[in-house]
């Protein structure tokens, strides 16, 4: 809002001014863009310095300005840019480049229900900006937000198309609660995910960190808040048409190297020796490579992206219209993910006390999905192709697939041909989802503005799936499935600004809000099908209907808010906030919880003793402390609870039963976390390189914690609010521009560390993660007082046994090795994460070069324990085996890979545990900006290349160190506690992709 | 103000029952009762299969294979199964505790009533106490329904106040189970009650008690041996949802069917239309129990294959690889494992008589061994009460007599989970494996490890309480 009133007053200014041209005779003219981009810039302010004389720049950043003399020197000057002189010298054309002030000073943020010049601003937050939202290809908004804000660590599930993405501001508190941030999209709380927006609609992403930034949402801000505005025009822009399209083409990032056929021959026959079995194999007449079955399941797999928009405005309306349309198939055949979005921002000032708003996106979300992450061996289609024996064909002599897993005794019976999961077979999830808001905003008098929201949140999904009859003896299985949820928002919020004899400034926000969810499903599955033919659309045609599934829930939450910011002499800013939360999902005992905050802020830069250092130009101290929380529960939680189950007395005819499903807990309640931040915001050499820094510790305490049971009880688990966790860390984000001639170089980095800690636990007693899944049925992590949430917990190994047997050391020297005998073995939370973003710029090319890395973690490669466990089940190996493998002619203790035996099961211990460190050239990308000054239709046509994740500096012997298969956020303790696992992850992508982006 | 937004946000959920509202009526109890039943089913399979790998006369496949690895303890890849076996016993003990718990309370019941669900509650409860004595040894015991999370911690019980439990509850079950169920097989009788006493106290060598209560199934009238001419009429017992010697078995429905089944067969064979898993489960031909086992006993040529006809008639050899498969245990036309899996069957009862008479008297009366022969004859195609020439002799001496049921048992009960607790309880373990495998047994097999979950969690004990060699 601001924004749009400072440059309405600069256009009454001008329109002033104009008023005084006539009698000029010399026409300058010209173009003012923006150094950032090379956007042209509408709303600048050109006057002739000393005089009165000035206009401003158009819809296309043109100018004309006519004056008596050609001497003197223009000035430029825009809102958020330095401004420039330049002299006129008899020039009748001058375009000018404004290069964004780093101080900003005008600079607005979007904070909890409101807006604030980043000048006042008292807590901790970063802003992205549409641009580096573009800069690489993604899917998600969250992919786009990875390593361009300190505090923040997203890191995805693996590659799969469309995959998990988990997102973490500074650290994450909870244990079974979400760890996720609030996302709020153009006022709107999301109850789901934000996978239907387009990066491109985005016009900026504010992430709120600190406990004053975030305490204005109550028991939702604990994890942060990640505020996204769309697009919208702007008063009198004239009407512009952007095209950005790109294409692309990707391949797996690396690929596992396994054994050919040969050397599956070899180990193969070393398996049955030692299972005193005879040799099956000939390996002399088994020569060469056999089938390379990744090359089966593998595809160089193209991807494209495009996005058409309109935006612009008149006095009284803006809108900003778009479409897009995003495609990625997955390297993986038969994986997808594709997009198609609408979005419409509309503005309409009725009569300057009255504005109407409307903010309305459709989008459409398809996902075709393969199993590939977590599984072994034929559970997979990754892991399936791994496991496949060489010495086989893809097809049979029948042209069916072969059956890999009945070819040999020796072989894994669970292992499965990889076409299996190509089509025809089907695992789809189709989601159309709106988000839309109306709001009415009332200028009750002065600096008093009263606005009231209300806003929907619909999504519907398709979730189907089919597996077709192949071979005679396959019975065929489908499903169909619906899901429903809408969220309902209504808000209403007072606003009033008030200054008093400039010394003072006063800002108050009050507000009252209600918002419901409601989610419902539907599953019917079916087995044993008839035919192929009509897949999941006629399921009453299969001979096995299972009991249909369906489901219901809801949530209500109502809240009072209130803020208030006030500054002295603009200098001393106090921000004081508090918000009481009202949620069904809460016990019976504990209905309401309360979040309040402060936050003081001290600019130093204007206090007479720093002004005198030369060069300092802006410096700001800020601290602050807070009480935020985290509706970790879900609906009907803290209720206790009856499961149906089945069984069968008589004949085959199914008696329904009710069981306990678990021990209730009435008290239930948010988890509450304290935060303290203090930091500074410092600007030195005329604002060229610029510094953020934080340092903050947050405390976590009633941790919802589904506390283990002994599973004699007949329950494995309770729900409690027990237990307590730290993070703290410091950040240092930087900004500079290095050089900015002819040549510009501008820098973005920033490092970021945290330090997460259980302080305690329920009973105080360790929580053990939840097993792995084959190979090992064990699991690898654990939550202990003292340590990072889920450290590496497992055995060490000692050498071999002269059996050729791994050997596990004794730790507690009871004379046995046994489960007592695991430690901690690393941790899967890094030291710290950094980035570095370089944009270089020379006359119409800009080159832009982006590295991320972690560091100081470690990952469990669960893969090598189905691939590097000596042949054990008789699945394929990785290459590595050969030749390192332990044999009774050649006993070596030391041998890097035991006996190939069955008896060579893979255990938790730090055989698998690796260094997850790694830097990465996330992205490169050159851009050419067509000079199209004399085109009269066009306004801007960039082309670029772009490459994403093309070289990675690693020790990790996996495909990627940025891997995470078994992330989740189930509210099961054991499956969040399986962190940094890497088990037969979908390989990431490279990706090279040719773009344009035009204006007309 | 605040109490009407207070009650806003009361939540009234929709889609499942609370047992603040529950455990009203009779139906309700009922209900209960069914969620009890509900968890002895053996919906994986597991812990049938793990039976069977110790059995001897069973070698494992894929990833069952470890199992066989008797020189050494039990694989960390099998931890999850002996877990899931713990998991599923206690849950039964613990819906048996609120059953009993509860169904005290209801108003609106009839005595009756409400007196069969208490006892098969007390029945259920100790059938899960007894597979856990002979699988784990002294476990925590666990007889009310637990509310606080302050009543979790629990020791290994001795193992005489876990069968004192054991025999207390069926004692009362016996009592007051109906008299018949009829074809509702799936549910408790009395005789189901004596039965399992006639295990218990086989278990415990009260060799008197056990033959006693053997002896009151054989004479009770209510069962009857089904006639055998040629192998295919043992299906008449094992493809079937019950049959005149079903005591009590696991009845199935096409949602709910256990794969154990698919761990026997190959695919495409007509015993298993389709195959999810593929067997794990051979026949070990090498053990004494086949190579001893006369091609005149029908019950081999039942259990076993080594061919089949195939849906175009045609007979296909089974690959080298697997050369014979077990066949007891089959699907129906349509693929669907819905015949019921024995639990209790007449049959054992004339074993359990044999042995127990013959160990309480110190040899085998005349009653004894007519009973053993009368099952033997059966299996022969010969009438039951005349004698025949597969007849066992009279003046066999204890120790043979006893052999010779052991190994009538393993006949008679293959793949029915009776094999590796005869075994264990005849003290033959290592002997039997040994001579059936060629492998070491070592003894601490003879119990499963306690899951680390429990160790992990339950105060009561801790990691010096384990079993054995874990």
């Amino acid at each position: 809002m601001q924004k749009i009133s400072s440059t309405f007053l600069q256009w009454l200014l001008l329109i002033a001014i104009a008023g005084n041209t006539f009698a000029q005779t010399i026409s300058v003219k010209g173009k003012v863009t923006s150094s950032d981009n090379g956007a042209e810039l509408p709303g600048v302010t050109v006057v002739l310095k000393g005089s009165t004389l000035g206009v401003i720049t158009d819809a296309n950043g043109q100018y004309s300005l006519n004056i008596s003399d050609n001497r003197g020197k223009l000035i430029f000057s825009f809102v958020g840019y330095t401004s420039q002189e330049i002299e006129i010298g008899g020039k009748t054309t001058i375009d000018a480049v404004l290069i964004p002030d780093v101080k900003s000073l005008g600079e607005v943020v979007v904070v909890g229900y409101g807006t604030q010049e980043k000048k006042d601003i008292t807590g901790s937050v970063s802003q992205i900006s549409t641009r580096q939202l573009e800069a690489i290809p993604v899917y998600n908004v969250e992919q786009a937000l990875k390593a361009r804000a300190s505090g923040v660590q997203i890191t995805q599930n693996s590659g799969t198309p469309g995959g998990r993405i988990e997102v973490r501001i500074r650290g994450g508190n909870s244990m079974i609660g979400s760890n996720n941030p609030l996302y709020v999209v153009d006022g709107f709380p999301i109850s789901g995910g934000i996978e239907y927006l387009n990066p491109s609609d985005i016009e900026s992403v504010d992430i709120l960190k600190d406990a004053s930034a975030t305490a204005i949402y109550g028991a939702r801000g604990a994890n942060g808040v990640v505020l996204i505005t769309s697009k919208r025009g702007r008063k009198r822009q004239k009407s512009k048409i952007e095209i950005n399209s790109f294409y692309g083409i990707q391949q797996e990032i690396k690929r596992y190297e396994v054994l050919n056929s040969a050397q599956y021959a070899v180990v193969a026959n070393e398996w049955l020796k030692n299972q005193n079995l005879p040799a099956f194999f000939n390996p002399s007449t088994l020569q060469g490579e056999g089938t390379n079955w990744q090359d089966v399941l593998f595809r160089e797999a193209p991807i494209q992206n495009h996005t058409l928009s309109f935006t612009g405005g008149s006095e009284t309306t803006t809108y900003s219209l778009s479409g897009n349309f995003y495609e990625q198939p997955g390297i993986i055949k038969n994986s997808s993910a594709t997009r198609g979005n609408v979005r419409l921002n509309l503005n309409h000032d009725l009569n300057g006390r009255m504005i109407l708003g409307v903010n309305l996106t459709m989008g459409r979300n398809e996902l075709y999905r393969v199993p590939v992450d977590n599984t072994s061996f034929g559970a997979g289609a990754y892991s399936g192709a791994l496991a496949a024996p060489p010495t086989l064909p893809v097809f049979d002599q029948n042209g069916l697939p072969t059956r890999i897993e009945q070819a040999y005794t020796f072989g894994a019976l669970d292992m499965r041909n990889p076409v299996l999961y190509d089509r025809p077979r089907k695992d789809r999830t189709l989601t159309n989802s709106v988000l839309g808001n109306t709001s009415l905003e009332f200028k009750l008098a002065e600096g008093l503005t009263f606005k009231t929201l209300l806003g929907i949140e619909y999504q519907t999904a398709i979730i189907e799936s089919f597996t077709p009859i192949i071979f005679s003896d396959d019975r065929g299985s489908a499903s169909d499935g619906y899901a429903y949820t809408n969220s309902f928002l209504n808000e209403n919020v007072l606003n009033y600004v008030k200054k008093i004899n400039e010394k003072h400034k006063l800002t108050f926000v009050g507000g009252i809000t209600y918002q419901s969810y409601m989610n419902r499903f539907a599953n019917a599955s079916v087995s044993d099908l008839a035919n192929n033919i009509t897949e999941n659309y006629n399921l009453e045609s299969a001979a096995i209907i299972a009991p249909p599934a369906n489901g219901f829930s809801e949530w209500k939450l109502l809240s009072g808010l209130g803020r208030v910011n006030y500054a002295l002499n603009d200098k001393y800013l106090f921000t004081a906030s508090i918000r009481a939360d009202g949620s069904s999902r809460f016990g019976a005992n504990n209905k309401w919880g309360i979040f309040p905050s402060a936050a003081f802020a001290w600019r130093l830069s204007d206090e007479k003793f720093i002004k005198q250092i030369p060069f300092i130009y802006d410096l700001k101290l800020r601290t602050s402390y807070g009480i935020t929380g985290n509706t970790a529960l879900s609906p009907y939680q803290s209720l206790s609870r009856l499961n149906a189950v089945r069984t069968i007395y008589t004949g085959n005819t199914e008696v329904v039963g009710y069981v306990p499903g678990g021990i209730a807990n009435p008290d239930l309640k948010w988890e509450t976390t304290a935060q303290f931040d203090a930091g500074f915001d410092l600007s030195v050499l005329k604002g060229a390189l610029g510094f953020t820094f934080d340092y903050y510790k947050k405390n976590t305490t009633n941790l919802l914690a589904s506390v283990p049971l002994p599973t004699s009880t007949g329950f494995s688990t309770i729900l409690q609010n027990v237990g307590e966790i730290e993070n703290s860390g410091v950040e240092l984000a930087m900004n500079a521009t290095v050089m900015k001639k002819k040549f510009k170089w501008d820098v973005f980095a920033q490092v970021s560390t945290n330090q997460n800690k259980i302080v305690s636990l329920a009973r105080g007693s360790d929580i053990i993660g939840g097993n792995l899944n084959l190979p090992f049925l064990a699991p690898a992590n654990i939550a202990r007082a003292g340590q990072p949430f889920g450290a590496f917990y497992g055995l060490q190994e000692d050498g071999l046994t002269t059996d050729g047997l791994v050997k596990y050391k004794d730790n507690n020297g009871d004379g046995t090795v046994n489960s007592l005998d695991r430690v901690i073995l690393g941790k899967p939370n890094p030291d710290f994460i950094y980035s570095l973003n370089n944009t270089f710029s020379y006359q119409n090319f800009e080159l832009n070069l982006f590295l991320e890395g972690v560091k100081g973690n470690q990952l469990f490669w669960a893969t090598a324990g189905t691939f590097l466990n000596s042949y054990q089940r008789g699945q394929n190996q990785f290459a590595d085996l050969y030749g390192n493998y332990w044999t009774k002619e050649n006993p070596n203790p030391n041998a890097k890979y035991p006996k190939v035996s069955s008896a060579t099961a893979a255990q938790v211990s730090d055989r698998y545990v690796k260094d997850g460190s790694y830097l990465r050239v996330k992205s490169i990308s050159v851009t050419y900006n067509i000079p199209v000054r004399k085109s009269p239709w066009i306004s801007k046509a960039q082309v670029y290349v772009s490459g994403t994740n093309l070289l990675t500096f690693t020790n990790y012997p996996g495909i990627d160190p940025e891997v995470n298969t078994t992330g989740t956020d189930s509210q099961s303790i054991g499956n969040r506690l399986l962190m940094g696992i890497d088990q037969g992850a979908y390989p990431s992508t490279k990706l090279i992709s040719f773009g344009t982006r035009l204006s007309f | 103000m605040l109490s009407a937004c207070t009650e806003l946000l009361v939540e009234k959920p929709k889609n499942f029952v609370s047992p603040v509202n529950f455990y009203q009526n009779e139906k309700d109890a009922e209900g209960a009762i069914a969620g009890v039943y509900s968890s002895i089913f053996p919906l994986n399979g597991d812990s049938k299969n793990m039976d069977e790998q110790h059995s001897g006369y069973v070698t494992g496949r894929g990833s069952f294979t470890s199992f066989g690895n008797f020189d050494k303890v039990i694989s960390s890849d099998q931890y999850g199964r002996i877990a899931g076996l713990w998991n599923g016993l206690y849950t039964t003990i613990s819906r048996a505790n609120v059953v009993l718990n509860r169904v005290p309370q209801i108003k609106t019941i009839s005595e009756t009533v409400r007196t069969r669900i208490l006892a098969e509650a007390r029945f259920l409860r100790a059938m899960a106490y007894f597979d856990l004595l002979i699988n784990y040894g002294a476990v925590p015991l666990r007889t009310t329904e637990i509310t606080d999370v302050s009543e979790v911690a629990a020791p290994r019980a001795p193992i005489n106040s876990i069968n004192d439990l054991i025999i207390n509850d069926l004692i009362q079950a016996e009592k007051d189970l109906p008299e018949t169920v009829g074809t509702g097989t799936g549910k408790a009788s009395k005789w189901a009650a004596k039965m399992l006493l006639a295990r218990v106290y086989l278990n415990k060598e009260d060799w008197a008690k056990a033959a006693e209560k053997a002896n009151e199934v054989i004479v009770s009238g209510k069962y009857q041996l089904v006639t055998v001419a040629v192998p295919d009429d043992f299906y008449k017992i094992f493809a079937s949802v019950t049959n005149s010697e079903d005591i009590m078995s696991h009845h199935s429905s096409v949602n709910r069917q256990t794969p154990f089944i698919n761990w026997l067969h190959g695919a495409g064979t007509p015993y298993n239309r389709g195959t999810v898993f593929g067997f794990t489960i051979l026949p070990n031909l090498n053990s004494p129990v086949f190579k001893n086992w006369s091609e005149n006993d029908k019950r081999k040529q039942f259990n076993i294959y080594s061919s089949y006809v195939n849906a175009a008639g045609v007979t296909i050899t089974l690959p080298a690889t697997n050369p014979w498969l077990f066949k007891k245990f089959i699907k129906d036309a349509t693929g669907n494992a819905i015949y019921s899996l024995p639990i209790y069957r007449f049959t054992e009862a004339f074993l359990v008589y044999a042995e127990a008479s013959a160990m309480a008297e110190g040899k085998p009366s005349t009653l004894a061994l007519e009973r053993l022969n009368i099952i033997k004859r059966r299996a022969y195609g010969y009438p039951l009460t005349a004698s025949s020439p597969v007849d066992f002799p009279s003046g066999l001496t204890l120790n043979q007599f006893r052999d010779a049921i052991i190994q009538e048992r393993a006949y008679e009960f293959m793949l029915e989970n009776i094999r590796w607790w005869d075994l264990k309880r005849t003290k033959l373990a290592k002997q039997a494996i040994e001579a059936a495998t060629g492998k070491t047994f070592i003894n601490e097999r003879l119990l499963y490890p306690i899951p680390q979950a429990e160790l992990d969690s339950n105060p009561g004990i801790t990691q010096k309480d384990q079993n054995p060699g874990y």
